[in-house]
């Protein structure tokens, strides 16, 4: 294969400069779509006007290329030359900000490219007093039909162009594109997920969508076809191999390349290109290029979401919920809900499998392959594996070695360094290549950098340690790395493992490899195995298997059926088994007799089980022991809870203070000590533990609970964060204050959607809190008769009927305060001389309250006549006089009835009212 | 076609409506039509014009980008003196130029050139005493249609960018035009728009200057006139797709809103799965596939316009209106006591609720059913509603 007599095949980029015979001859894909786009346009002779189409697609999909393909149809047919008129704007016309420039950029094209029928077109445009696209226009348009010509725009990223135009520009296109026959607009568009949030293109709807989704197989093969005859006949002689007898290999590649063209053609042409990288230059620009978009995404992604499409962007393959938890440490229902709502904005998409856990990857496979280039780390294989993949498919059996030698042989002065890195880490992750022959490319790589003197490209360049050839593991091997990092194998390994062990018919150990596996199919294999044995080692992996699936009882059958005399293994899994159960009492025995036999490492689960049991001493005892042996950081929670519980106030301060030291990033021991220090009573420490603690988690509800209760007292203001955050973490019933600080603070515009998010969390009573505290405040009126109306919409009770009494004063609505009031007495006045009622003690004083506003708001009558309806003038003497003070007019004597012991209460009453007709207005 | 104004032989015959503006043309008047929005009136009128009765000629002027008096004039002005009108009277009466040019003279300041109409005085400004002096000019012996499409878009403009005084002097400029009875004889007007006339102008308090206009409606299809349009459009495709009758009557009940813009969505994604799948005859499952598909983010573009129209309203009404069209996808129906109840919602105590109601029902959002509840008119976008609307709110 010739690779250094690459032709300029197809161009990835700027394929409006393509030379119009190679775009013809290369054109071999969304050929559908060029069909119906071009009966579209043969068909019509424009009498009326016509349909405008929008190609909308990806970026890669083909947009430009077919854009350009049917102008050249337009242009080189002989019925339509004679009267239609392509004119092609290319990807970026930076010049055309505003409708009048569009028009004139349409008059330039045409006095450039026919001149002599439109002398003095652009002139006269151009000519114009004002700046007015419709005088523009219709001087075009006079001109187009002295010439008896028509015109057919084709304007890539048409959306992007819409942008720039104003509302009245908008409206002006639309009424010519509607009304003018002498026009005929098809523009292209980038399709991204965040364009569905962008509603800036009003346009859409008055044109007929094509969309150019990934391509399908036949098309795939097309378009590799068509790269593989530039290069030569042993390309095309590879792809039919490849065709005949691996056509699933198109069907991969094409899912590798998410059916991207531009995404495929750059992969071929990578390959094909070798270390002299040309294609390197476009990757990147293309990159670059595609970087604010896809950081916008990135960016646009929620708190909870980053790590997760970060875990799968970095895997590049598929990947589970499980192993998604596992990478990102969050709980598997947080990441299940949140790869719902990334596969609900297209970020993500599932693939099914076979069980019941499916499998999530990047949906668009460009923007993983953006990802890992830009922030795959250096020494990670991960970051070319999209090529990797690539190479693998492609060249099959010893092909790759093959190539491999040749981009060692052309390594040299013209090589490209970047380019060539890339290309020879690719090679290097290959399983398929053995050892020797990735230390050659290692060594040549090196070489090469060096000496070109791009020295510094070596530590990109991958070292061959982890990538041994899983050709070349032994069964030994296998079983030991097995042994070690169990389902942290790679499946490559693992199913080679379970291969060769099933070829040598070791059905114990099959079983055992098989055990740990998480699909159903497996453990029943494994059961299947198992079963028929009858030895004790295959027993005890069966147990072992029941305990992996908790299914705790027929492990326990097993253990217990059988004597196992003097093993501690057994001894270990019963104990275990007994704890998972809850049956603290029968672990423990089983660990002690565990520890009898030489068992050495049980001295936690020995401590778990003490502390369940209530015994902390021997708690604290074990996990001494445990830490003894290792430093491990559930010991440590464990011994200093023990210690906490048996008041061991300081010694659990001392320890904590030392996990911190070890664990410096674990959260908890600093909550911990956060905790100490309050019982102390040192706020200063506590108040430092706490905020070091949400440092390392930001999750902790306890650290943001003893900050926030901190600045609640002391400056609200600096409460709101962390009462924010406890919310965040579904304390919800930190809503009320977060409610009441911002009421505090004035600030009214956070409260509707927090009180939203109390009422779905059921509470309720949030509203009610919410309205009083503006009361309180004096201030948001009409927001707290909101709020009040809604508590008592919510919660009709005793406190929300009360508060909405009180607001609707406030606020003037008299009607309904005293609607209310009406049903608040009928209700609750029988209650006043109730000593057992719960309200009896808040009773008079609330009544007071609400009797004294009603006042306060000049509703004598009203009180007057609920005083003496309900009986209470003697109950409310002072409040009584006080309002027949008010009423002298109508009861003169009255007032003068009063002990003069009461005057002076009787004048603290008035004053009151006074200062609430005041405060309350 | 679904997206640009069809005409010729793409245009879908409704005789019905057709004949209902022949009817209400023939008693003289000037008519507004009021419809929601992809019904399909400006084909239906453009479709007139190019086939008037014998003692009819039309003009069709679009005035969606006149934000002022004197564009909204210059725009139909200029209209009259292009040259396909021109022309087409010109076959009528045979007038030569320098005609045309003495009628140009008829109003005073102006001149004509390529560009258009240009003023000696950049202070001058058209108004419809300048309309109807070219009218006057126009003798010809039938009757000169004029349709105004977008018309309430211009009187919205008006009142937003100016005020509602030059609203109320726009309109009562255009009433004069009406009611003048010389001008009766010979011009009538045809007013459309995609926002409902009748609503803005009751919003603005100017609805006793419109009672002069005669109100036609144009309804969505009937069920036999929609299986007809699923021929005319299948018989378009160059696929080779047979609809049984039974996949056509169940492609209609998935659009349950018989127009024709949503029949032919659905027919087009259909037609495309058709063609991915090679399938030649579609049954019902695929209907569903296809009706799935409209909601992919490939198809966003045939519904975004729904929420972006109503970016006209101002805040709060697009608050209640949101709010209301939110409900009306979640609950399938919303009772008038229930919108009442929203209504008194305080955020939209200001507001006048009324106004934004009748927009969304002539708009074409939702309509009042026969049980007396608001509903979505199409369930096509009832759907896409609940499932994608509450992102871009």
């Amino acid at each position: 294969m010739q690779l250094e007599t690459y032709k300029e095949g197809i161009k990835l980029y700027n394929s409006q400069n393509t030379s119009k015979k190679q775009l013809k001859e290369n054109f071999v894909i969304r050929l559908t779509e060029f069909n119906k786009l071009w009966r579209e346009i043969s068909k019509s002779d424009m009498q009326n006007p016509e349909q405008h189409f929008i190609v909308q697609g990806v970026r890669g999909s083909g947009k430009t290329t077919l854009l350009s393909r049917i102008a050249l149809e337009v242009e080189d047919d002989e019925s339509l030359a004679s009267w239609l008129i392509p004119i092609v704007f290319k990807e970026e016309e930076y010049g055309i900000t505003s409708l009048f420039t569009l028009w004139e950029r349409v008059c330039e094209e045409l006095d450039e490219s026919h001149k002599n029928l439109f002398t003095g077109l652009l002139d006269q445009v151009e000519s114009l007093e004002e700046i007015d696209p419709k005088q523009a226009f219709n001087i075009l348009n006079s001109y187009l039909c002295k010439t008896e010509k028509k015109i057919i725009l084709f304007i890539d990223n048409l959306v992007e162009l819409f942008e720039h135009f104003n509302q009245k520009e908008q409206d002006t296109l639309r009424e010519v594109l509607i009304t003018n026959n002498n026009i005929r607009l098809i523009g292209g568009s980038s399709i991204s997920l965040e364009a569905f949030y962008d509603y800036k293109a009003p346009f859409y709807q008055f044109f007929k969508v094509i969309t150019l989704k990934g391509l399908k197989k036949k098309e795939t093969t097309a378009l590799l076809q068509k790269l593989s005859e530039h290069n030569g006949e042993e390309d095309q002689q590879k792809l039919n191999n490849l065709l005949n007898n691996e056509p699933e290999k198109i069907e991969s590649i094409r899912r590798l390349t998410g059916g991207i063209p531009r995404t495929l053609v750059i992969l071929f042409n990578i390959l094909m290109d070798g270390p002299k990288g040309k294609t390197f230059n476009l990757l990147e620009e293309t990159i670059d290029q595609t970087t604010p978009l896809y950081k916008h995404r990135m960016d646009d992604l929620s708190k909870q979401q980053k790590p997760i499409v970060n875990a799968i962007a970095l895997n590049w393959d598929a990947i589970s919920t499980k192993e998604i938890a596992e990478k990102t440490r969050l709980n598997s229902k947080q990441v299940s809900a949140q790869l719902n709502q990334l596969e609900q904005q297209w970020i993500i998409e599932k693939i099914p499998t076979n069980t019941k856990n499916n499998l999530y990857a990047l949906k668009e496979r460009f923007f993983n392959i953006w990802y890992l280039m830009r922030y795959g780390r250096r020494q990670d294989r991960k970051k070319v594996i999209w090529l990797t993949r690539f190479f693998e498919i492609w060249c099959s059996g010893d092909e790759l070695k093959h190539r491999s030698k040749q981009f060692i042989q052309q390594l040299n002065h013209d090589s490209h360094p970047q380019a060539s890195l890339m290309f020879a880490n690719a090679l290097i992750c290959s399983d398929s290549l053995d050892s020797e022959i990735k230390q050659s490319i290692f060594t040549n790589m090196n070489n090469f950098l060096e000496q070109s003197g791009n020295g510094k490209l070596n530590k990109e360049l991958l070292s061959i340690s982890n990538t041994k050839n899983k050709l070349e593991y032994d069964l030994s091997e296998l079983f030991k790395l097995w042994s070690i990092k169990k389902n942290m194998l790679g499946i490559d390994l693992k199913q080679k493992l379970i291969s060769l062990l099933q070829e040598s018919n070791q059905d114990e150990t099959l079983a055992l490899v098989l055990s740990f596996e998480d699909d159903a199919a497996s453990f029943l294999q494994a059961e299947s195995l198992l079963k028929p044995l009858k030895t004790e080692s295959s027993q005890l992996i069966l147990a072992h298997a029941y305990f992996q699936k908790d299914r705790y009882d027929e492990s326990e059958a097993i253990l217990t059926k059988k004597v196992y005399v003097n093993s501690y293994p057994v001894e270990l899994l019963l104990a275990d088994i007994y704890r998972m159960k809850g049956d603290y009492s029968s672990a423990i025995k089983h660990y002690l007799n565990a520890s009898d036999l030489g068992a050495k490492n049980q001295f936690t689960a020995l401590a778990e089980c003490y502390f369940a049991i209530e015994n902390y001493e021997l708690a604290e005892r074990y996990a001494k022991l445990s830490l003894e042996q290792e430093e491990d950081l559930f010991t440590y929670e464990i011994m200093i809870k023990a210690l906490l519980k048996q008041r061991k106030i300081e010694k659990a301060l001392s320890l904590s203070l030392i996990a911190i030291n070890l664990f410096p990033k674990e959260s908890f021991f600093y909550n911990l000590v956060s905790l100490l220090y309050s019982i102390n009573e040192d706020h200063e420490n506590e108040l430092k533990y706490a905020e070091i603690a949400v440092k390392y988690d930001t999750d902790s509800s306890f650290s943001y609970t003893v900050l926030a209760s901190h600045y609640l007292i002391k400056a609200p203001a600096k409460a709101i964060p962390f009462l924010t955050k406890l919310i965040e973490l579904e304390e919800t019933q930190y809503l009320h204050q977060l409610i009441e600080v911002y009421i505090e603070l004035n600030d009214i515009n956070k409260v509707p959607a927090l009180l939203e998010q109390a009422e779905a969390a059921q509470h309720l009573e949030v509203y009610n809190t919410a309205a009083w505290q503006c009361f309180e405040n004096v201030n948001f009126k009409p927001q707290a008769l909101e709020f009040a109306t809604k508590a008592l919409e919510l919660q009709p009770n005793y406190e929300s009927e009360h508060t909405y009494i009180a607001i609707a004063l406030w606020n003037n609505k008299l009607e309904q305060a005293t609607e209310q009031m009406n049903l608040f007495l009928a209700e609750y006045s029988n209650k006043l001389d109730d000593s057992n009622s719960d309200d009896a003690n808040n009773l008079d004083t609330d009544f007071i309250e609400l009797f004294t506003l009603f006042l306060a708001k000049g509703q004598t009558h009203l009180v007057d006549n609920w005083l003496k309806e309900f009986k209470l003038t003697e109950r409310f003497k002072p409040l009584y006089y006080a309002l027949m003070t008010l009423m002298q007019d109508k009861y003169p004597n009255e007032v003068l009835r009063m002990g003069a012991e009461l005057k002076e209460t009787v004048n603290e009453v008035l004053a009151k009212i006074a200062a609430l007709a005041e405060k309350y207005k | 076609m679904t997206g640009q104004v069809v005409t010729g032989s793409k245009y879908f015959p409704r005789e019905k409506d057709e004949s209902k503006v022949w009817r209400r043309l023939n008693k003289g008047g000037h008519l507004l039509i009021l419809a929601p929005r992809r019904v399909g009136k400006t084909s239906l009128l453009r479709h007139l014009e190019h086939n008037p009765k014998e003692e009819y000629v039309f003009l069709y002027s679009i005035v969606q980008s006149c934000s002022t008096e004197h564009e909204y004039y210059k725009a139909i002005i200029e209209n009259l003196f292009k040259s396909d009108f021109t022309n087409k009277i010109n076959t009528l009466k045979n007038w030569g130029q320098d005609k045309i040019d003495a009628i140009k003279a008829s109003i005073k300041d102006v001149s004509f050139c390529e560009a258009g109409m240009t003023f000696n005085d950049k202070d001058r400004k058209l108004n419809h005493h300048d309309l109807k002096a070219v009218l006057n000019q126009i003798k010809i012996d039938k009757k000169l249609i004029l349709v105004v499409d977008e018309f309430p878009d211009v009187l919205e403009k008006i009142n937003a960018e100016h005020n509602h005084a030059a609203a109320e002097s726009f309109l009562s400029g255009c009433r004069e035009l009406w009611q003048d009875p010389e001008l009766d004889k010979k011009v009538q007007f045809i007013f459309t728009g995609s926002i409902g006339l009748d609503t803005l102008v009751n919003k603005l308090n100017l609805s006793d200057l419109i009672n002069a206009l005669n109100t036609i409606s144009v309804e969505p299809l009937k069920n036999d006139k929609a299986i007809e349009f699923i021929d005319f459009i299948t018989s378009e495709s160059e696929e080779d797709i047979q609809l049984t009758a039974e996949t056509k009557q169940y492609l209609l009940n998935k659009v349950g809103w018989l127009m024709p813009y949503y029949i032919e969505l659905l027919w087009v994604s259909l037609e495309d799965l058709c063609c991915d799948e090679e399938i030649t005859t579609p049954t019902n499952a695929h209907i569903d596939q296809a009706y799935l598909e409209l909601f992919s983010q490939n198809n966003r573009s045939y519904f975004i316009h729904w929420v972006e129209r109503l970016n006209r309203l101002h805040a709060t009404e697009r608050k209640f209106a949101l709010l209301l069209l939110q409900k009306i996808s979640e609950q399938n129906e919303l009772s008038v006591q229930e919108i009442y109840n929203i209504q008194q919602d305080n955020q939209f105590k200001e507001i006048n609720c009324s106004y934004v109601r009748d927009c969304l029902e002539h708009d074409g959002y939702m309509f009042f059913n026969s049980q007396q509840k608001y509903q979505f008119t199409s369930p096509l976008l009832k759907d896409w509603w609940r499932q994608y609307a509450a992102r871009n709110l």
